[in-house]
């Protein structure tokens, strides 16, 4: 079996043990095994579009610099969402210092003179819906309070139970608990059209 | 006339016992070789012990069931609202569990909402598996190298480190060496 291949079958637990002692390769697969997962927290937790790689590479560093202080390789999961947590809340509180910029850069307006060309192939109309319910579902859980927006994305997207995310966030499960099902059914009205 | 039972026959009559069911001839009769038999009271005494919890069970379903319908509109309730979230996430105690579960089951609006609530689920986990499929960008190498790097500064932290404890200790020991050569 190739060494790649190798480390492709190993169990996350084993992974992280394995990069807490320095193995490079496996530190090297635990990134690729979590970058994707931590691409779209950032997604759909960062209201700045321009801000998610840049919070990925910072939450992937953060990983594989502290990983050799976790001590129960058992709880690799939510310690890696209280690094994204903490990175968030930092984030929230950088942009709400900064003064909002207008960049020259921006994305062309409705008025602009862009024009797109359709693509026929696979079902264009279906695609066009699902890609509106995307873009519906990013833009509510973006529009959601912070709290409950971070939440939700750790239960929902993250898997994690109440009481990891009311370690994560600093709460308790009862918060925990009224902050997701609130999370929800602002969702649920926000999309109510499309569910 | 007293009739002495037999333990099958006795073991046979128990759970009518235990439920009043007998005639008072034949309770009688139970209660004789009950008073006698120490095997058959302990047959009686452990199913009397069980029939009494699954009693209790059962009045806590009731009592449950009452609870929600004393409420009129629970589906605009936030409590409820907020356990049924917490069901679809199973993070609630089997006592509410039960509640919620009898609930849905009496009432064709609750079950709409738990529905919704799948969907809302099913559709926002559609949403996230397109969103990290998208995610192309491999930053493995990238941060191995950072790291790499941050270690050879560190390495190089440490021995500058060294480098300057050996000169204070130098300059320490010329500097004594110097006084004691000018006493």
């Amino acid at each position: 079996m190739s060494g790649k291949l190798f480390y492709k079958k190993i169990p996350l637990e084993e992974l992280v043990i394995l990069s807490q002692k320095s193995d490079y390769r496996a530190l090297e697969e635990l990134i690729k095994r979590e970058q994707k997962n931590i691409f779209a927290t950032f997604t759909y937790l960062s209201k700045k579009r321009e801000n998610i790689a840049d919070l990925t590479q910072e939450a992937l560093m953060r990983m594989a610099r502290g990983l050799i202080n976790l001590r129960n390789p058992k709880t690799f999961k939510s310690w890696l969402n209280q690094i994204v947590t903490n990175l968030f809340y930092d984030e929230l509180r950088k942009s709400t210092r900064k003064p909002q910029l207008v960049s020259i850069d921006t994305e062309p307006s409705e008025n602009s003179f862009h024009t797109q060309i359709p693509d026929y192939r696979h079902k264009p109309a279906e695609k066009a819906m699902s890609l509106e319910l995307d873009t519906m579902i990013k833009n509510e859980i973006k529009s959601l309070p912070e709290h409950f927006r971070i939440a939700i994305i750790l239960r929902e997207l993250q898997g994690l139970s109440y009481e990891e995310i009311a370690e994560a966030t600093h709460t308790t499960i009862g918060t925990v608990k009224s902050r997701i099902a609130r999370a929800r059914g602002k969702l649920q009205d926000g999309l109510k059209n499309y569910i | 006339m007293t009739i002495n039972l037999t333990c099958t026959q006795v073991s046979a009559l128990l759970s009518f016992y235990i439920d009043d069911r007998l005639s008072a001839q034949l309770k009688q009769f139970v209660e004789s070789h009950l008073e006698v038999c120490p095997s058959c009271r302990a047959k009686f005494e452990a199913l009397k012990a069980m029939v009494s919890s699954l009693k209790e069970v059962h009045e806590k379903m009731t009592a449950v069931k009452l609870d929600y319908n004393s409420n009129q509109i629970p589906q605009q309730n936030e409590e409820f609202q907020m356990n049924l979230s917490a069901y679809v996430d199973n993070e609630l105690s089997d006592e509410e569990n039960i509640k919620v579960k009898k609930y849905v089951i009496s009432n064709a609006k609750a079950r709409q909402d738990l529905e919704n609530m799948y969907n809302l689920r099913k559709v926002l986990n559609n949403s996230f598996e397109k969103t990290k499929n998208e995610a192309k960008e491999d930053y493995s190498k990238y941060i191995l190298k950072r790291i790499d790097i941050q270690e050879e500064i560190y390495g190089s932290d440490s021995f500058a480190k060294v480098v300057a404890l050996f000169i204070v200790i130098f300059t320490i020991f010329t500097l004594t060496a110097v006084i004691i050569f000018w006493i």
